[in-house]
Parts: C-alpha cells; structure tokens; sequence
C-alpha cells in the first residue's frame, strides 16, 4: 500500500446485480454509523471487504478476540453496506470517498446512499426528527418529493457526504443523501430511526426500527468515544460553515 | 472497581446567555441530578439508573463498573448564576446560564 492511497480489499468477489450501497461513516450525531450498524445486524449481512490506508489512525478493532479492519464491506443478497467504527481524520476524507463513489461506478451500483444527520440547535424539543433528502440525481430528487421527503434545497454539506455527493456528482453516480435532524454532538439513535423510516421509502428492506429506539440509552454510552474523537475531527473539517448561507444568496 | 463517567457537553454563545447541554443516558430523571454554578464554571453530578459495565471491552476494564456522571469546567464568559435555568429533556440536560453584565444602549449622533 502506497502513503496516502485509500485501498479496498474484497474477500470475496463482489459482483452481480446490486441495488444499492449504504454509507454509515462518522458525522453528526452518528445516525449513519448508527442506522448502517442497526442494519448489518438485523439483516445479517456478512462481511465482504474493507478498505485501509495508512491515513486513517494506527488500530485494528478486535471482536471475538480476532482483529478486524475498521472500515468494512458487508452484503446480503443484493444490498451492499459500508460501515466505520473508527472517527476519521479529515485529510483521509477526500481519497476514501472518492474510493468510495469510483468502486461503485466501477461496479456498476445503482445507487449510493448516504445516512446521516444534519444538527439542530432545538433537537431537544423535537419529539421525530425530520428528514430531508437531496441528490446528484434529478430521478432521486424526484423520488425524494414523491416520498413526502422535503428536499435540502439550499446550504452547505461539510464532511464525508459533501465529498461523497460531489464525487459522484463528477463521476455521474446517483448518491442519494438522507439527512435526520439531529444533536450535533451527541450519538443520537432517535435520529437514526427517522433516518431508517425514509430509507425504507427508496430501499425494500425489513428491518425493525422500534428495536433501534429501544436500545437507545445503550447506544449512546457505547457510541460516547466515537462521537467525542468525531466532534474533534467535524470542528477541524469546518463543520460549522453548515450554518451558514450559500453566497448565491447576498 | 467503580468509577464515574464524564458526559459529552457542548457550550452554544449567543448574545445574551451560554446555553450548556449535556448528554447522560442512563439517568432517570431530574432528581438524580445535581448542577452547581458559580460566575464561571460549573459543576455536574448525576447518578445513573443502574451500573454501566462494559463486559467485553478491554482488559482491566472489564471489572469497572460506572454510577455516576461527574464533570466540572469553567465558563467561557462570567455568567449570572441566581438567573440560571435548566431542564432535562430526552437524557440531556439543559442549562441557561444570562451572561453577567449591563448592556448600555448608545446613542448614535
């Protein structure tokens, strides 16, 4: 592996017909790590790949005793996942989804999805968390409003799904982008769950959601550190420029 | 061996007041809490519903049991702490702290 190269390893061959790939990379409020982690485990998916380079931190996350690449692949039947449980350092961003959104050109994926969240100063008083949806595609964004989605129609997306979007929007990808209104800061599992009712709107998937909130208080203690080092890394990246409005707009 | 946890906390400025929230699943309710404010920091306690063990987590800290949250820090800005608010909501605490000062309107001549 070269310095600087984002590499992804298959373990075994991932080819066919595929409906689509879900992202759940480290952002606000951890909803993708969250809702793609609730996913792999309700489903069943197995593991299929990963993807390393010598950007991301110096680990390896053990489970059953057997060290595992922190970021990995994962199918069943015809849908895809990617997951990370380590935070990721901002310079790592740009070569790991532009990785990413080639793999799936390259395999010919109908889709990319982004799961994430987008901070609400008021999360506190909001009892479910809206979603709102965008995408490089005119189809999808279509998809998106026919769904009673509303559509981000304006505003910056700092992080892994900004690149993502714009990668893919380059390479001619679809990337569709649900985003939960969210506590910035905090791993938030309610988020998630509004998050997963809208994918199952564009992916036919069984996957219990009530589950999901009942776990609530255990996800957030076991989610605590990883949303801790990923606060650190969303400061350095300039997250909060999300706030702020597009200059088309003065 | 038992041990307390320090919560996610984030401090928001506006003009007028520090809004602190802090993040403590596993709390029941309000009365578990105990917040403590002075011009400048503040102090947090809260004791959770059960004891939170990591059993398959590391080594050592296997046996570590957590009861409580516990954090203190210091305040960006001095604060009025006789006209602090707070509330918990969904696991999170949040406080109202009114910056501490008179705000002089001037005339513009």
């Amino acid at each position: 592996m070269k310095p600087n190269e984002v590499s992804i390893y298959e373990l075994e061959k991932i080819d066919g017909e595929h409906s689509a790939l879900l992202c759940g990379l480290p952002d606000v409020g951890l909803v993708g790590i969250i809702s793609v982690s609730h996913i792999i485990k309700e489903l069943g998916m197995k593991e299929v790949g990963y993807i390393d380079s010598e950007l991301f931190p110096p680990l390896v996350v053990f489970h059953q005793g057997e060290p595992t690449y922190p970021i990995r692949i994962f199918r069943k039947d015809n849908l895809l996942a990617v997951f990370s449980e380590t935070a990721l350092p901002p310079e790592s961003l740009y070569p790991l989804t532009r990785l990413i959104v080639n793999w799936s050109k390259e395999k010919k994926l109908p889709m990319v999805i982004s799961l994430g969240g987008i901070g609400v100063p008021n999360r506190i008083d909001i009892e479910e968390p809206k979603v709102y949806g965008a995408s490089s595609s005119q189809k999808l964004r279509d998809m998106i409003l026919q769904n009673g989605i509303s559509l981000m129609e304006e505003g910056f997306l700092v992080g892994p799904y900004g690149l993502i979007a714009k990668h893919s929007k380059s390479l001619d990808v679809p990337n569709l982008i649900l985003l939960a209104e969210s506590f910035p800061n905090y791993p938030d599992p309610g988020a998630a769950a509004s998050a997963l009712e809208a994918l199952k709107k564009f992916v036919p998937i069984s996957v219990d959601i009530k589950s999901l909130k009942d776990r609530s208080d255990e996800i957030r203690m076991n989610a605590r550190e990883l949303m801790r080092k990923t606060a650190e890394n969303m400061q350095r990246m300039g997250k909060s420029q999300e706030y702020e409005l597009p200059l088309m707009y003065v | 061996m038992d041990g307390c946890l320090e919560p996610l906390t984030e401090i928001q400025e506006t003009d007028n007041e520090l809004i602190v929230r802090v993040d403590m699943p596993c709390v029941r309710s309000k009365d578990e809490i105990t917040v403590n404010v002075t011009e400048d920091t503040v102090s947090i306690e809260a004791k959770m519903e059960k004891a939170v063990q990591y059993e398959r987590w590391g080594t050592f800290q296997r046996g570590m049991r957590f009861f409580k949250y516990s954090k203190t820090f210091t305040l960006p800005t001095k604060i009025d702490p006789e006209r602090a608010k707070a509330r918990f909501v969904k696991n999170v605490l949040e406080l109202r702290l009114p910056k501490k000062g008179k705000v002089f309107k001037i005339e513009i001549q």
